[in-house]
């Protein structure tokens, strides 16, 4: 009996999967106009607390604060206080209530004209509250919208120290600082893996620029590439087969596709120009990369044998660090301006059509967060480089880190299990 | 007197004969002998090997224009004092570094540093040193000389290995 049970569930789990798939697959095709609208009302009433102790009710405020922001941000819903609001405008919501019994926090999703539970959900009260409390802003997203949240993710970057440049993750909001390599030396171009638990980067810890792999579960580096040259500005593609890289190898920068199953190493470009910077597709059929075979760096296309090259950029002298959405219809890249400063813009892959997002300072090294919502990049606005993050329209620039000078972000995919 | 002093030789000549076989059977002489040459006998030879001329090794380092690795005419000038400094030292071996200013992408300008070294590296054998002696590193906009003053950065340094 258990087992034919088991056996079920299984066929359920993967029937699920199966059909779930063609939707995360770029078959869901927003456009750019479709982003914005439509956000839908969320009630957050204040949680009850059954034991009265001042610093339950100071953890309990404080998970309902960092929930708030994370919905807010997500970009999905419009967040009101009391449902007086909804009455008032006459409009329909959602009201998030939560409780508190012991250890155990219990959120409740209401329709708030039907008053029907959409769903409960029941949490532990851990120590660590920011990472409870994006797990179930992550929930939420993921029952009303059928989105994954982004809560949860992190943003790894190099950070300059006296020695050169270590690598280091936060939080998607800023918060959690973690330090990840300390061998005073530079670490550059970190890029996650699309599992989540791993990312690329590039160090001269060998006097040469090589490509290594750090493992965040057990804290060990590998080394990837290490040819002649520099091995450097890595991507992997996003169904994790491959990895995009530039080496130096045969005389200029050349962009080289690793293939991790057959450890096969295909040159994708030849030619005497530059070709760095590669970004795969979502699809991981195409690959954005900068060339300056004109002459000046410009965003070229090409697919993953190197073949069907076009280029994408036409305005300005100077454009670089093409992100490719993961929604796929739109790529982020940064131009020149006239003034020598460097800006974000956003275009379509497919149809030029450039759409300026940044003023203040110098902004570069756009990337993507996994719900193609929000970019984070690279800003001196406030004095030294610094990360700045932003709605995929340019809406709501705010700093992310202070009190240190960051560059190079990378944002993660949707963690699948826990990252520390 | 003179008996007594004879005697008395005689007597330490007796007792010398007599007693160095015990001494030598008890312990095996271990003797140290400390060659002393007088001061005056240490030869400085007069025809010491003379260094040649040459100047002190200084390589100096080259700039560029923004975004480009064409080798300039003070440039040029610079790699011509370079090579005749590294005619001088044969032995040496240079790692030519390339460098940027923070304009543009890091990746982009890592590519353009490792350009203008191997230009650098370029022009050097073309003026006759050996590219065994020469080697490449870019370290991008990562290492700036000033980071006020951009057009310092596009440079070349040159490093005795």
């Amino acid at each position: 009996m258990e087992y034919i049970k088991r056996t079920a569930i299984l066929v359920l789990a993967l029937s699920f999967s199966l059909i779930s798939k063609p939707l995360f697959a770029q078959d869901v095709y927003l456009r750019l106009t479709d982003y914005g609208g439509g956000k839908t009302n969320i009630v957050i009433e204040p949680f009850f607390v059954s034991r009265l102790s001042d610093e339950l009710i100071t953890k309990v405020r404080n998970i309902e604060h960092i929930v708030k922001n994370d919905l807010e941000y997500s970009l999905y819903f419009e967040i009101y206080s009391d449902t007086i609001f909804l009455i008032q405008s006459d409009s329909q919501g959602i009201v998030l209530k939560g409780s508190v019994d012991n250890e155990r926090l219990s959120i409740v999703l209401e329709d708030f004209l039907s008053r029907e539970t959409i769903a409960r959900r029941d949490y532990k009260l851990s120590t660590d509250i920011r990472k409870l409390s994006h797990t179930i802003s992550d929930d939420v997203v993921e029952i009303l919208t059928g989105e994954k949240g982004i809560a949860s993710t992190k943003i790894v970057f190099s950070y300059k120290t006296a020695t050169g440049k270590e690598l280091a993750m936060i939080d998607y909001d800023g918060f959690t600082f973690t330090p990840l390599t300390k061998n005073e030396n530079f670490n550059l171009f970190p890029a996650w893996a699309p599992d989540g638990k791993r990312v690329l980067f590039s160090t001269y810890l060998r006097g040469r620029l090589n490509l290594y792999v750090f493992d965040l579960e057990r804290r060990v580096i590998e080394s990837l590439s290490s040819f002649q040259g520099l091995n450097f500005a890595p991507c992997w593609s996003p169904d994790g087969t491959k990895i995009c890289l530039s080496l130096t190898k045969d005389g200029n920068a050349e962009i080289y596709l690793l293939d991790l199953e057959t450890k096969k190493l295909n040159r994708l470009t030849n030619n005497r120009a530059i070709d760095v910077s590669p970004a795969f597709s979502p699809n991981s059929r195409e690959i954005a990369f900068v060339s300056d075979r004109s002459g000046n760096p410009q965003i070229y296309v090409m697919d993953i044998y190197g073949g069907n090259v076009r280029r994408l950029t036409y305005h300005g002298s100077y454009n670089t660090s093409p992100a490719w959405s993961p929604r796929g219809d739109i790529i982020a890249y940064v131009s020149r301006e006239d003034d020598n400063s460097q800006q974000i813009y956003i275009t379509d892959p497919y149809d030029f059509s450039p759409i300026r997002l940044t003023y203040d300072g110098n902004n570069e090294e756009p990337s993507w967060s996994p719900d193609g919502l929000h970019i984070v990049f690279a800003s001196n606005r406030h004095g030294r480089y610094e990360l700045c993050t932003m709605n995929w329209d340019g809406s709501r620039q705010r700093r992310l880190t202070n009190s240190i000078t960051a560059n190079g972000p990378d944002w993660s995919p949707v963690p699948r299990l826990s990252i520390n | 007197m003179r008996y007594f002093k004879l005697a008395t030789l005689l007597f330490l000549i007796f007792v010398v004969f007599a007693g160095c076989p015990k001494k030598q059977e008890v312990k095996p002489a271990e003797e140290i002998t400390v060659e002393e040459i007088p001061y005056e006998e240490v030869k400085i030879p007069e025809e010491f090997p003379i260094e040649p001329e040459r100047p002190e090794l200084v390589l100096n380092r080259i700039f560029f224009d923004f975004d480009k690795s064409d080798i300039r005419v003070d440039a040029s000038e610079t790699l011509k004092r370079n090579a005749d400094m590294l005619k001088l030292y044969p032995d040496v071996k240079v790692i030519i570094e390339g460098h940027c200013c923070e304009i543009g992408t890091a990746e982009y300008n890592l590519a353009l540093g490792e350009r203008r070294a191997a230009a650098a590296r370029d022009y050097l054998v073309m003026l006759g040193i050996s590219p065994d002696r020469l080697a490449t590193v870019s370290y991008g906009e990562e290492k700036p000389l000033d980071p006020t003053d951009l057009p310092r950065n596009r440079r070349c340094e040159f490093l005795i290995r």
